[in-house]
């Protein structure tokens, strides 16, 4: 029997699957289309056609492959970077009571409201005159400098969380403080680091402006701003375009694949 | 073990007691480099007359005159005005709806298949979700034409990025994730968050499950809600990414927007000035909405950290 209740539990999974088939459809038809011929693009539009062609992701690859390496250098670079750089903040300021630290806090807290959009040009000017464009250290310094800030933050709420003990017992039993930061602190702040890791990555991968100002060589573009090279003019392979777009999109979500738990939590944990 | 003693002092002693400060140095050489050197100079910059090669000529209120007086920029403001209040009460409707509806299974097992269905489309690059959006809106075998006159409604089919009239509502609904992934998550654990009794007092009362999203549900997550507005509108004032890769900011100036302006100044015409000057209105534009919210944030009677 249909009863009332039926359809109050029937309700959402209706309305949640469509929700999921518009989110989720512009990209199925990307990939779909990433396998097609252009005939075939015209003969099936809205679904696959089999058998699939490869031939566009061939076409494509070294293209693609160039700006794939390139982001991973840069991204990778830069998370290095970040990781460093918050822990070592976000320890210092979880950690330890000092003199200004509260006024340094702030001070590092108030440039979450300075948008990139206002030190583009000082940013471009500092980075030109220091003679980095065009250099993988163009997009990592700065990148770094954007994503520590939040870091540093993150970092810094999670030391406070952790029993100061732990610190006392380890200098206690004879550890210097250096000891205590690689062998406990580092241990334990890995959960909190996974969090800084997956907001840097997002923001290092996703980021168009700055790399379309500081690269002008277009063989060292990273994969955001190298992915509007694929366009054509006027004739355009949708086939060869959308297989760019989906290579260039792959190792994020094969990295995020793994993680997505974790994601999920790290992301509720803020 | 040895301690230091108040006479000898080994040089860990004083490692110890300057630690933070050598942990906080690269950091702050850093932030100071490519922060806070950049930020103070785009204010001074904002007052002079500077190709970014000869030496800047100060200039004073200048280059603000002459952005008050550009009908490109100002109907770039305008712009942004109504592109971020389509943007705000879409991207919250959709995620707040998807949130609610996830947040009515019990099963824990079931809310995460749904989470992990919306917040996988969040690391597709940007840039991507743009083009392909490109492709949607693309007059001759876009999706959204296609479809239109497929189902016989081909009058409705249109140039959308390509006239006035509809070219900054299409860029507003750019988006794939219809429902944000980002915004979902953090509503859906607020929701989780709700105490128990809260919700159970409600039942008691008998409230239907529209009455509790009014009158529990929405106050309870005041404070989520308020935050994910603050970045869709602080996102939104610096909007620049539908330009750069749809638009260019037309046709005409019906897509422009100040971030867009502030990269062809600086990075066509080569008028630094004039584009710190457009990024420091901007900032302020953010500083003045931040502080209302702020504000509203603390009026409220119930609070849900973030």
């Amino acid at each position: 029997m249909l009863t009332s209740s039926r359809i109050r539990l029937a309700f959402p999974v209706i309305v949640l699957s469509l929700l999921a088939v518009i989110t989720w459809y512009p990209l199925v038809f990307m990939f779909s289309t990433s396998f097609k011929t252009r005939t075939q693009f015209f003969a099936n539009y809205w679904w696959f056609s089999w058998p699939l062609d490869l031939d566009n992701y061939v076409q494509v690859w070294p293209k693609v492959s160039l700006a794939i390496l390139n982001s991973l250098q840069y991204s990778g670079g830069t998370l290095i970077l970040v990781l460093l750089l918050s822990l070592l903040g976000g320890y210092a300021f979880g950690r330890f009571n000092f003199r200004g630290k509260n006024f340094l806090f702030l001070a590092i807290l108030s440039l979450l409201m300075v948008p990139g959009i206002l030190t583009i040009v000082p940013l471009f000017v500092q980075v030109r005159n220091m003679g980095l464009l065009n250099n993988p250290f163009a997009l990592i310094l700065p990148w770094t400098a954007f994503e520590i800030v939040f870091g540093i933050y993150l970092m810094r709420l999670f030391f406070e969380r952790l029993p100061k003990e732990l610190f006392y017992a380890a200098r206690i039993e004879g550890a210097s403080e250096l000891q205590v930061l690689l062998h406990v602190a580092l241990p334990l702040a890995l959960p909190g680091l996974g969090s800084v890791a997956i907001l840097d990555l997002l923001f290092t991968w996703n980021d168009l402006i700055w790399p379309i100002v500081a690269i002008s060589d277009q063989t060292k573009l990273p994969v955001t701003p190298a992915a509007l090279n694929f366009r054509g003019n006027n004739v355009v392979d949708y086939g060869q375009v959308f297989a760019a777009y989906v290579s260039i999109s792959l190792p994020l979500i094969v990295i995020f694949s793994f993680f997505v738990r974790k994601f999920v939590r790290g992301i509720e944990g803020i | 073990m040895t301690t230091a003693t108040a006479t000898g002092r080994r040089p860990s002693y004083y490692i110890n007691r300057y630690l933070p400060w050598i942990l906080l140095a690269p950091v702050m050489i850093h932030l100071i480099v490519f922060r806070y050197i950049p930020t103070f100079s785009a204010f001074y910059y904002s007052l002079t007359n500077w190709n970014g090669i000869k030496a800047a000529k100060f200039v004073g209120l200048r280059n603000y005159t002459d952005l008050f007086t550009d009908y490109v920029f100002l109907d770039g403001l305008r712009n942004m005005v109504i592109y971020t209040s389509i943007r705000v009460v879409l991207l919250i409707g959709f995620a707040f709806l998807a949130a609610e509806l996830v947040f009515s299974f019990k099963s824990a097992s079931v809310r995460t298949f749904w989470k992990i269905v919306f917040v996988i489309p969040l690391v597709v690059p940007v840039s991507v979700v743009y083009l392909l959006w490109g492709f949607i809106f693309e007059p001759q075998s876009g999706l959204l034409n296609t479809l239109l006159n497929s189902v016989g409604l081909g009058a409705y089919a249109n140039q959308w990025l390509g006239t006035s009239a509809t070219a900054l509502y299409s860029i507003a609904f750019v988006q794939f994730p219809f429902v944000a992934g980002l915004s979902f998550l953090v509503f859906i654990s607020a929701l989780e968050g709700i105490p128990g009794d809260v919700l159970d007092a409600c039942k008691v009362e008998g409230c239907g499950r529209f009455r509790r999203v009014w009158s529990v549900d929405v106050p309870m997550l005041r404070g989520s809600l308020i935050f994910i507005a603050v970045l869709i509108v602080l996102g939104g004032i610096q909007t620049i990414e539908p330009q750069l890769i749809l638009t260019r900011g037309g046709p005409g100036t019906a897509t422009e927007s100040p971030g867009f302006y502030v990269y062809r100044a600086a990075f066509q015409y080569s008028d630094f000035g004039l584009a710190a000057a457009a990024g420091v209105i901007m900032v302020f534009v953010g500083l003045v909405f931040s502080f209302y919210t702020v504000r509203a944030r603390y009026k409220g009677a119930y609070d849900v950290d973030l």
